[in-house]
């Protein structure tokens, strides 16, 4: 019992003499050590790797782990959906009516990815989650549904109305 | 009690404040948390000046960053600061003789 | 001797040039000023062209009053060409509390960068607009917190350049001299100008949303210059670096950033060069062939 009262003190005390001990063999050091060389001072030797202080107000942003799929692939994916779309559509407006079906999948599924990472780049932009919390992660999950429901319309609408190609072509008559 | 984001964020850094201060060796310790108080206290102002409470909070966590660093082992408490701290005390004194001797009053009716 | 020899040498060629003063101002109009009466205008020279400066206060010591535009007014004769002229004109004269950063007086250290008639551009480059009719105004850097008055905290953008290592990095370095091509020199040409003023990347509304991660213009163009750097042996490193989401690709090519640059380059071209690098491989020619 009388120990565990003690200890508390004990470890404190420790603490104190930790910190002193260091200080003094700090001082010590730099006493008997009479010229100092340029890059020690106090017992601190500087190197290449502490060269730059850290943990100060001065510390550089955090980098963000690397991702592709997040970086340069996204970006050219985006690019090459967004390039792809208009070959489709003209295509799409001079095709004679037997490639019908798989003109219509192909501007389909390029037209609802392109508008798809458009919207997510609004979200990106404006509600991230980040800042908005709630309401940016509500956000996405509306992006995703929209975009399900939008596959779920283009795909009766090719199956059992006239399709995109179709439409494409009366665009480009009327 | 419900508290609203701007408080709960005046209330993270007044802990943070007081980990701070703590950290510090004993001796000193008194004169990072008058510091601290000081700091909360000054400019006066009210629920309503979210803006100014926003650039004081973020003045304030800019200058505790500087005073975490390990090497930072002492602080100069200004005359000011002292006279309002020694003021606040004398006051919560009063305060508290004030309302012992309405409870012996009371226990007396 | 020597002296009165001077003397005498110099004393015709003043002559002259007073002559040649006074055959200007007898043959031009008889307002314009001569350089004698410049200090001292006397009645009958050049009218006072009185311009009024409206200028954003906002004093950190009293933080619950809101933030003004004060008016100052200012004779433009009496008042160098450009805006900093003005404004030191203002702190001398009129106010001694109007605070903003200047330095060099002559674009090279980006120290006055601010919002002047709604464009970010630095005040020893930006000439006083003549018409004294219209009021000027003048407002630190956009969507960026402030210290006090015209300046700006720019603690966050000199954090982010810190991000980016914006020096050389070589495990290898020769001996002697680092050579370089003048074609892979010439790479660097329209980047390593820049001075840092943070005109561009306050003027990029995804740096004004996502300030805390995006890295904006300025920075992200510092970090091609050391991309595109032929001595540098990190490239790919520094690459992985901007391979998310935010660092690099919240930038929708506003161009802002280049309409704006008071030195005249153009951050924009050089993130689409970066973009086009990290998804090809393929490294840019010369940003200025």
């Amino acid at each position: 019992m009388s120990f565990l009262r003690t200890a508390p003190a004990f470890r404190a005390g420790l603490g104190m003499r930790t910190i002193h001990t260091s200080r003094v063999a700090a001082v010590q050091a730099s006493k008997q050590v009479r010229a100092i060389a340029a890059d020690e001072t106090a017992g601190f030797k500087y190197t290449a790797e502490n060269a730059i202080l850290k943990g100060t107000v001065n510390d550089a942003v955090a980098v963000p782990t690397p991702n592709k799929a997040h970086g340069s692939y996204h970006w050219a994916f985006e690019r090459l959906v967004s390039a792809a779309i208009i070959p489709a559509t003209v295509a799409a407006a001079v095709a004679s009516p037997t490639a019908h079906p798989i003109m219509d999948g192909v501007l389909g599924v390029t037209i609802l990815i392109h508008s798809h990472i458009g919207f997510s780049a609004c979200i990106d932009d404006y509600v991230d989650e980040r800042k908005f919390g709630a309401l940016g992660t509500a956000c996405r999950w509306l992006l995703r549904v929209g975009t399900a429901g939008a596959l779920v319309g283009i795909y009766e609408f090719n199956t059992n109305d006239i399709g995109l190609t179709e439409l494409c072509e009366k665009v480009w008559k009327a | 009690m419900a508290r609203s984001g701007l408080q709960k964020e005046v209330f993270r850094l007044y802990r943070q404040g007081v980990r701070n201060a703590m950290s510090k060796p004993r001796d000193v310790r008194n004169e990072f948390l008058v510091h601290l108080r000081y700091n909360f206290h000054h400019p006066p102002l009210t629920a309503r000046d979210y803006t100014a409470i926003e650039h004081q909070l973020r003045k304030f966590s800019r200058t505790l960053d500087m005073l975490e660093s390990p090497s930072v082992l002492r602080i100069h408490v200004s005359d000011d600061m002292r006279d309002w701290w020694s003021n606040e005390v004398a006051r919560a004194h009063a305060r508290a003789e004030k309302a012992a001797l309405k409870k012996e009053l009371g226990e007396g009716s | 001797m020597m002296r009165s020899t001077s003397a005498l040498r110099a004393l015709p060629r003043t002559a002259q040039l007073v002559n040649t003063a006074r055959a200007f101002s007898a043959s031009a109009s008889t307002s314009f000023a001569s350089p004698s009466d410049a200090p001292t205008p006397a009645a009958g020279s050049k009218p006072p062209a009185v311009k009024e400066f409206k200028i954003y206060r906002w004093n950190p010591d009293t933080p619950t009053e809101k933030p003004e535009l004060k008016s100052y007014k200012v004779d433009l004769n009496q008042c160098g060409p450009m805006m900093l002229d003005a404004l030191i004109k203002i702190k001398n004269e009129m106010d001694p509390t109007l605070t903003f950063r200047r330095s060099c007086r002559e674009g090279i250290c980006g120290s006055c960068a601010m919002n002047i008639d709604g464009v970010n551009t630095l005040a020893c480059l930006c000439r006083i607009e003549k018409d004294t009719a219209k009021t000027t105004k003048v407002y630190p850097l956009p969507h960026m917190y402030v210290v006090k008055d015209l300046v700006p905290d720019l603690t966050l953008f000199y954090k982010q350049y810190k991000s980016i290592e914006p020096y050389l990095k070589n495990d290898n370095p020769p001996e002697r001299e680092f050579y370089q091509s003048q074609e892979d020199r010439k790479k660097l040409d329209g980047m390593y100008e820049c001075i840092l003023c943070a005109c561009c990347s306050t003027s990029c509304p995804s740096y004004w949303w996502n300030q805390d991660q995006y890295l904006g213009p300025a920075v992200l163009m510092q970090a091609y210059r050391w991309i595109a750097d032929s001595r540098d042996g990190y490239t790919e490193d520094r690459k992985d670096r901007l391979q998310n989401n935010m660092s690099l690709y919240r930038c929708h090519t506003i161009m802002n950033c280049s309409r704006t640059c008071p030195k005249g380059l153009s951050p924009g071209r050089a993130i689409a060069e970066l973009k086009l690098e990290m998804a090809t491989g393929v490294k840019a020619k010369a940003m200025n062939p």
